[in-house]
């Protein structure tokens, strides 16, 4: 019955729609253009020469378009000083009489030259505007003609469309990136061992010539000159800047995509360096496949930046296809995780280092970083240890080498001694990547059978779990941050604020055992099987044993959260204390009375368990995991050690060598809902997705600054209690300040009348409770603000919560009016 | 993170110990199993900035004909004096000895230096 109800109230809601009287403003943020309105009046000289003026060297000719003899074509239209612009137009060359050219320029002084075309053709260029106008100059010293058409002038970045008419577009600032500073910063990404067919990554140049992306030894992406130059053999490829095929590179962020039909192993990936040379430029959104991108696919990933062009319906590209994703959200500490979802390599010695790892029978012989196969007897080479678990998903790549004679002997890869994952009976020379599911478990198998003469060798093996399995993850593989510094409230690049992320603090510098700590008798530092991360194992024999993981530092008199995950050997629920006791399996130790939470299952017998304490005046402490004769007598293993600020658990962030504060993961392609490391994402649900650290913000117009008794209306849920404002110009014009208790505080001269939902009246527990409310501001006043900021305070007092469907009216609802645009947005906003 | 200045230091200051204006932040320590401090290591440049590699970056060298030079990445302040320590250990001395740079000239100064291999 209650489901009846809902669905006839959102079947009213859709006949009836919102209040759209004395509408000025309304964000839905369903989606977000990568472009901002256009600016340009008659771009297209279809009204004649209006929102231009004209010199008598310009006329607009029989088809529309502005053809040139001489002198200056300049548009009325109006831009901002230090915004950044996109612009496009097309050049047609009509009579060339030696300078066939103009310059799109600055219009005034300082004639800051954007583009000069050489060329008939479509042209793109990002520029900062340097004065509020532009223009189009012709080039003395030739007697040409030559036209200008489809002239359109945006603002970069990402923008929330507005939907009623007065196109009030919300430009977001919640991108995160990584820079380096040009001497000495990088990201060390090792060997992935991944083949490159097509990158992809959004970068922001800093000047001089620099590597972008180091690949391996003899590849490399640089730019030279604003020129995007490519170091190795790349076969046929093609370059694409924001969607434009062309090598050029502005200083503003743009997105390069590269496709080769190239074979490129990918072997020593370095971000920000490249040999002894380094990048003074900012990165983001670095994805690599292993597939040759089409242009439908380039188009899309332009267009659609806060989406994976896997999740185009149109592509031929698959998830599986997606070899390498470092998105660099984080914003904070120094890994930066690969979230294609491809988990750690299972193969210990797979470039055959030595023969430690493998059985090779009598058909194969060890050579130097590899395996040969000679045609005398059937035979294999496999792992000592099992590699697969039966029908989970893996990738598998090798490299064959040096056939000689006939390839009719065939090499088959299977999973332990029978069962075959594939069979090949015609192959070559080259890289092979392969992804199945595996049959049965057991150990990777290689085997091959007496052929004509065949003489073969296979090396660089490698096998990851595509991570593809609900509640299991396995280890990521990262990138270490050498210096790189974090930068976040970013435009233009992907947006948080529009994507489904996880956010977690960790205030252990290294989340994951090393093996140079302070292990005692009976502790032992191993990769363990929680995910495969590195962990710590406890025997049983009856000594006391600690594990100190490392000194931490609290906040005195503050609440903090300590967590680990545990696996018990014997599949059982961890039973653990703050003190030794008889019976339980283990004990923290942490001073006080902490509390203690019940343990976590996240599958396979793996747990995440918790406790909490209220910090006393000492704030500097080992935090230690103890197991004494007294403790049962269970083995188990220990990783993923977190220590938060706070008093509740929060998604799991890993560290490397510098603690993590609010650093943000996005969704694994492998495991929807979640990230790379497996904990929940926070999904937008089709709002703005604030993580406290982004905002959005709507540009001064008079739709706006008329408003002197208006209202604003918007969805929030929010669970965030601290302290937050919504709205605001500056720090002397904001509305919607939660500090303290349920109320909100505003810098309103006039009356602010707040209500939540259906006109009841604002209390601390509706703010607060994590779903979603209908908040009503009334009598506001915005004649003072010179822009209408979404959750920006001057860098502080940042909204952690998700907003939806911001409304502004110049004028006063009315209860019914609530009432009604209240039942229209319930549907969408269901808890 | 980010240190604020550079500094270009030559051998022997590299492999020397630290000013003590900078041995409250960059010294190595050593605590008990209880986290108490037992005691404060002398520290040299060297070590300073390998403990601090994930922090402000890696250690650049290079060679001037035949001298050897490392370029460090510091945070340091004019309140606490370790600025002012870092400036007199080049007094004196020919650029790049010891010198302190910004971002813009430490990069002039590494590119002009190095050279690389693709």
């Amino acid at each position: 019955m209650i489901i009846a109800i809902q669905n006839t109230i959102g079947a009213l809601a859709n006949r009836i729609g919102i209040i759209t009287q004395n509408l000025q403003m309304w964000l839905g943020f369903k989606k977000a253009d990568v472009l901002g309105a256009e600016l340009v009046v008659n771009g297209d000289f279809s009204d004649g020469s209006n929102g231009w003026s004209v010199n008598s060297g310009w006329s607009v000719n029989s088809e529309g378009k502005a053809e040139v003899v001489s002198g200056d074509l300049i548009s009325t239209s109006s831009l901002v000083i230090g915004i950044h612009y996109t612009a496009t137009f097309d050049f047609a060359i009509v009579t060339n009489g030696g300078i066939a050219s103009c310059i799109f320029r600055a219009s005034t002084s300082p004639y800051t030259n954007y583009l000069v075309p050489n060329s008939t053709g479509t042209y793109t260029v990002d520029f900062i505007a340097t004065t509020t106008g532009f223009k189009f100059q012709t080039l003395g010293g030739g007697n040409s003609n030559y036209t200008i058409d489809n002239v359109t002038v945006k603002k970069a970045g990402q923008f929330a469309p507005d939907k009623s008419t007065n196109t009030n577009n919300a430009k977001l600032f919640t991108g995160k990136a990584i820079r380096f500073d040009g001497v000495n910063d990088y990201i060390e990404l090792g060997n992935p061992n991944v083949n490159l067919k097509s990158i992809c990554f959004w970068v922001g140049l800093g000047g001089g010539a620099v590597p972008i992306i180091n690949i391996s030894s003899t590849h490399r992406i640089s730019v030279v000159s604003g020129v995007v130059t490519l170091a190795g053999s790349w076969g046929t490829h093609d370059i694409y800047v924001n969607n434009v095929l062309t090598t050029a590179l502005g200083n503003e962020y743009s997105r390069v995509v590269i496709t080769t039909d190239a074979n490129i192993l990918v072997d020593d990936l370095e971000f920000g360096r490249g040999g002894s040379t380094y990048s003074l430029l900012t990165l983001s959104d670095v994805q690599i496949y292993d597939k040759v991108l089409r242009s439908l696919d380039v188009a899309y990933d332009y267009a659609n930046p806060n989406n994976l062009l896997i999740d185009n319906s149109a592509t031929d590209a698959t998830k599986s296809n997606l070899v390498g994703y470092w998105a660099l959200s984080e914003g904070s500490g120094n890994i930066a995780f690969d979230s294609a979802g491809l988990g750690g390599e299972l193969v210990t010695n797979g470039d055959f280092a030595d023969g430690s790892g493998w059985s090779v029978s009598s058909s194969w012989g060890l050579g130097t970083n590899k395996v040969t196969y000679s045609d005398t007897t059937n035979g294999d080479v496999r792992t000592l240890y099992s590699i697969f678990t039966i029908n989970k998903a893996y990738q598998i790549k090798l490299t064959v080498s040096g056939l000689t004679g006939s390839n009719a002997a065939f090499f088959a890869i299977g999973a332990s001694s029978s069962s075959n994952l594939v069979d090949y009976s015609d192959y070559a020379n080259g890289n092979y990547i392969l992804n199945v599911i595996a049959p049965s478990g057991g150990e990777l198998r290689i085997y091959s059978t007496t052929g004509s003469d065949s003489s073969y060798s296979i090396s660089n093996i490698s096998v990851r779990e595509v991570t593809d399995n609900e509640g299991t993850i396995v280890i990521p593989t990262s990138g270490d941050l050498v210096g790189a510094t974090w930068v976040d409230q970013q435009p233009t690049i992907p947006q948080l604020g529009m994507m489904d992320w996880s956010k977690g603090s960790n205030l252990m510098t290294t989340s994951e055992p090393t093996g140079t700590g302070s292990y005692k008798s009976g502790v032992v530092f191993q990769p363990t099987n929680i995910y495969n991360w590195n962990g710590i194992y406890y025997g049983d024999n009856s000594v006391r044993r600690v594990a100190f993981f490392t000194a931490i530092t609290v906040v005195a008199n503050t609440p903090f959260t300590i967590s680990v995950f545990v696996k018990m050997t014997d599949g059982s629920i961890p039973s653990f204390s703050n003190i030794n006791s008889v019976g339980i399996d283990f004990s923290f130790n942490v001073s006080g009375t902490p509390t203690i939470a019940a343990p976590i299952h996240l599958g396979d017998g793996i747990y995440r368990i918790a406790i909490t304490a209220q910090g006393g005046s000492s704030t500097t402490f080992n935090i230690l995991i103890e197991k004494t004769t007294s403790n049962s007598a269970k083995t188990f293993e220990v990783s993923g050690f977190q220590l938060e600020q706070s008093s509740t658990l929060g998604s799991y962030i890993g560290t490397n060598g510098l603690a993590a504060s609010n650093a943000t993961l996005i969704q694994n392609p492998n495991d929807i809902g979640k990230d790379v490391l497996g904990n929940s994402l926070r999904l937008r649900e089709g709002g703005f997705n604030l993580d406290g650290i982004g905002y959005g913000e709507v540009a001064d117009d008079v739709t706006l600054t008329d408003i002197t008794n208006g209202t604003i209306q918007f969805w929030m849920k929010n669970s965030d209690t601290s302290k937050f404002l919504l709205f605001s110009s500056d720090t002397n014009h904001y509305i919607g300040a939660k500090n303290v208790g349920g109320v909100f505080f505003h810098s309103n001269s006039g009356t602010i009348t707040s209500v939540i939902d259906n006109n009841n009246t604002v209390t601390a527990g509706d703010i607060t409770d994590g779903t979603w409310h209908l908040y009503t501001f009334t009598g506001v006043n915005l004649s003072a603000y010179t822009s209408f900021k979404i959750s920006d305070y001057g860098s502080a007092w940042m909204n952690n919560s998700i907003i939806d469907e911001v409304i502004i009216y110049s004028d006063v609802l009315t209860t019914k009016e609530i009432t009604n645009n209240y039942k229209v947005g319930l549907s969408k906003h269901q808890n | 993170m980010q240190g604020n200045i550079f500094i270009c230091l030559n051998r022997a200051t590299y492999k020397g110990l630290i000013p003590t204006e900078l041995e409250g932040k960059y010294s190595r320590k050593v605590y008990d199993e209880e986290g108490e401090l037992i005691e404060i290591l002398p520290t040299t440049f060297e070590k300073m900035a390998s403990d601090n590699r994930i922090k402000y970056g890696g250690v650049i060298e290079f060679k001037i004909g035949v001298k050897e030079y490392f370029v460090i990445e510091v945070d340091c302040s004019w309140l606490d004096g370790s600025v002012s320590a870092l400036l007199d250990l080049g007094s004196g001395l020919a650029y790049p000895n010891n010198c302190l740079m910004t971002n813009t000239e430490a990069i002039e100064l590494v590119s002009a230096n190095t050279k690389d291999v693709i």
